[in-house]
């Protein structure tokens, strides 16, 4: 809110607030921890005012100090603020609507409760705790519809469940602007459904489950999966795309149930893309690097590291890979086991891969799937590397004028041929490979690391934006596999530089205070909504659930 | 509908081609300001001209309109009066309402459906005639009333009723048939 935004003074349940005078009167008492129910406004959507929950009693306060009262309630969601409006949230006109309002929803609602995958976040089951009847003066028959409507490749529709909010038909009309959801027939027969053969396909059609209030639109990749009091979680950062959506993992016995979207107004509203929720399988595939390895015998940690070093001192310089997936504080690492490795006088040879797929839409989707790659490039500069490609570094190898190479979490054969590996290889390469999965680079490397990947991994990356955001861990890392932070630390403390228990925060702060541009932030100071670069404007997103 | 028109004339029987009722859909778009405003007005116009709102033309109003299938067919659904699917030749559509149920409705029904073998919902096999239950025609006086396509046949009973069955089966069907 800037400051020449108008404002005006109204009261709320006998608080007196000054507030922006464009809000409306539900948006004011969320901000102010006073409780409305509702089920169909949502912030980032229009407002239809269709379900009636979140009505309110309101008048004007008179010249003589008396409050002349609107003679009927009105709902909150579309109700403006203004001068010497009086809100009453709490009188029992207002729960008295409540209660009526969740008696009609109720009415033909099927209360399959036990069989929902919406219990737990459920809002008619929260709301019917506190305005609900307890027993139903409804005799008659319910109405049926189908309960299990396929309307697109990854969600499914229960009409009988469906409350009628719109929400999802808004989201597909205002956010994605595909319109393949609208409101069939009228009146008890109303239903939400698709035009035959126009299927809800669009990148982001999950988002319509995080918003639907109720369990008529589940996600088939979650469905009957588990019950959310079951799964921890975790707040970090979507790894698929530079965008960086902020999300919430949830999971359970080392694994990802799911993913959905955090609110950052600034990234991603309260939205993400179907290929960032549905990343769990690829990263759940193939094979994990279970022990540390030296020339393919399995050693114990201190060996490896111990082995690692001397080779990375042998060489004299050795070069690094890393995968722009690996956040800030691997990188910084990197840096600093390079620096201390080689001989000096000469810049550290860096390869940072680029992985790009598809193109950026107008939405969230960006074309680089990386999710750090900006802030890597900034270390980069700042530490003077001098940037390479795979292939130059492997022609460097074979020409004999590279020895060792430190790899994180790149698979050199996906970049260039696994012969070209083969051949730098066999030219006396040696390859210290920090990897999560067993891949041709594995296999090729003279040590290998097990390391973990998100959402195994804490640590800070930098958005297509410049905004620095926190990755949080979900659960450490299988078998003997390490994160690459705790890995790279070892290894820099055993070439000299720094200590053995830096965690990623003293990191961050350790390379903010170095490279430009992340002066003045520290990892404090990053918060819930990240800080952009340059100068760290540090934003906190709005508090209050978005669902 | 044309000057000749015929009271009970077969719906969906005029035969337009599929160009020309693009471009009477085109000429209903261009009257309004806004290109939305028109979505009912193109509604009718395909009904009349075939009967019903096949999912094709529906999609073809969206297109004309601009506005997605889906938000068409929530209109379509929305007026119990128009059609998803093309009905019988003879949509019958009779009154159940109370001065038509006092006056004799229930007989009209329990007659067809012993000449034509259908219930309401029912279209009969040569595709002929279709019955559907209608909620007040507003015709009261003269109930008890069918609406048969576009035109009310008012003050029936069972043997007026079979008259007219009688007459409309016996009609040629129109040239270009149902489209």
């Amino acid at each position: 809110m800037s400051n020449a935004t108008a404002k005006v003074e109204l009261t709320i349940d006998g608080q007196s607030l000054k507030v922006d005078a464009t809000a409306t009167v539900l948006e004011v008492a969320l901000a102010h921890q006073v409780e409305i129910p509702y089920f169909c406004y949502h912030p980032y959507l229009s407002v239809p005012g269709n379900c009636r929950q979140c009505e309110v009693k309101v008048g004007s306060r008179q010249e003589d100090g008396s409050i002349r009262w609107m003679p009927k309630l009105q709902v909150s969601c579309n109700m403006p603020v203004a001068e010497g409006l009086v809100v009453d949230t709490r009188c029992d006109e207002v729960i008295q609507a409540q209660k009526n309002n969740m008696e009609f929803l109720l009415i033909n609602h099927p209360l399959d409760c036990p069989i929902c995958d919406q219990v737990g976040e459920c809002w008619l089951q929260e709301h019917a705790y506190t305005a609900g009847m307890g027993e139903t003066r409804f005799r008659e028959e319910k109405v049926h519809m189908d309960k299990r409507v396929d309307i697109g490749p990854h969600v499914l529709l229960d009409k009988e469940r469906c409350i009628q909010c719109t929400r999802c038909i808004r989201f597909c009309d205002e956010v994605t602007g595909t319109s393949e959801l609208a409101l069939m027939a009228r009146g008890n027969h109303t239903e939400v459904d698709i035009f035959p053969g126009r299927p809800l396909d669009n990148p982001y059609s999950g988002n319509v489950v995080d918003i639907c209030p109720v369990g008529a639109l589940t996600l088939k990749e979650f469905r009957f999966k588990s019950r959310l009091w079951f799964l921890k979680t975790a707040d970090s950062i979507c790894p698929g795309c530079a965008r960086g959506c902020n999300i919430k993992i949830w999971h359970r016995d080392h694994a990802i149930a799911r993913l959905t979207p955090r609110d950052n107004p600034e990234v991603n509203k309260s939205w993400m893309c179907d290929q960032g929720r549905l990343l769990a399988p690829t990263l759940e595939a193939g094979e994990r690097v279970r022990e540390p390895r030296v020339e393919g015998k399995a050693v114990d940690w201190q060996e490896a590291l111990d082995e690692a070093v001397s080779r990375l001192r042998r060489s004299g310089r050795p070069a690094g890979v890393i995968h722009p997936w690996s956040t800030l504080e691997e990188g910084w690492l990197a840096l600093k086991v390079l620096a201390a490795a080689g001989e000096g006088g000469r810049p550290m040879l860096m390869a940072l891969p680029a992985h790009e797929q598809g193109e950026d839409d107008d939405l969230l989707l960006r074309a680089d799937k990386s999710p750090n790659r900006r802030g890597l490039e900034n270390l980069l500069t700042a530490r003077d590397a001098e940037s390479a490609s795979v292939a130059d570094l492997l022609d460097r190898a074979v020409a004999g004028e590279l020895s060792a190479l430190l790899v994180v979490g790149e698979d050199l054969a996906t970049l260039v041929s696994e012969e070209k590996l083969a051949a730098a290889t066999a030219a006396g390469l040696e390859l210290i490979v920090v990897a999560s999965h067993e891949n041709a680079t594995t296999r090729a490397g003279t040590i290998v690391l097990p390391a973990g990947i998100f959402p195994e991994v804490d640590g800070t990356v930098v958005n297509f934006q410049g905004r620095v955001q926190v990755m949080r861990a979900a659960y450490p890392p299988p078998f003997l596999a390490r994160t690459g932070a705790w890995i790279l630390t070892r290894l820099a403390s055993r070439l000299g530089d720094g200590s053995e228990d830096a965690r990623p925060r003293d990191l961050f702060d350790e390379l903010a205070a170095q490279v430009p541009a992340f002066q003045g932030l520290t990892f404090a100071r990053l918060g819930a909504g990240g800080c952009v670069l340059p100068g760290g404007a540090c934003e906190t997103p709005a508090s209050g659930s978005v669902g | 509908m044309s000057s000749d028109h015929r009271k009970g004339d077969p719906c969906g029987a005029s035969g337009i081609s599929d160009q020309a009722l693009r471009r009477e859909l085109e000429e209903i778009v261009a009257e309004y300001p806004e290109k939305r405003a028109g979505a009912l007005m193109c509604l009718h116009r395909v009904q009349r001209h075939r009967g019903g709102l096949s999912p094709a033309s529906q999609v073809l109003v969206g297109e004309l309109i601009g506005i997605s299938p889906a938000h068409v067919r929530e209109l379509v659904t929305f007026y119990t009066l128009f059609l998803e699917e093309t009905p019988g030749r003879y949509h019958l559509q009779l009154c159940r309402t109370l001065s038509c149920q006092l006056r004799g409705a229930g007989e009209l029904k329990a007659r067809i459906r012993q000449r034509l073998g259908i219930v309401p919902g029912g279209v009969t096999e040569d595709g002929l005639f279709q019955l559907t239950e209608v909620e007040c025609l507003g015709s009261c006086d003269s109930a008890p009333v069918i609406q048969i396509n576009d035109d009310y046949f008012e003050g029936l009973d069972g043997d007026k009723l079979d008259t007219l069955l009688d007459e409309l089966a016996a009609r040629p069907p129109v040239a270009g048939g149902q489209g």
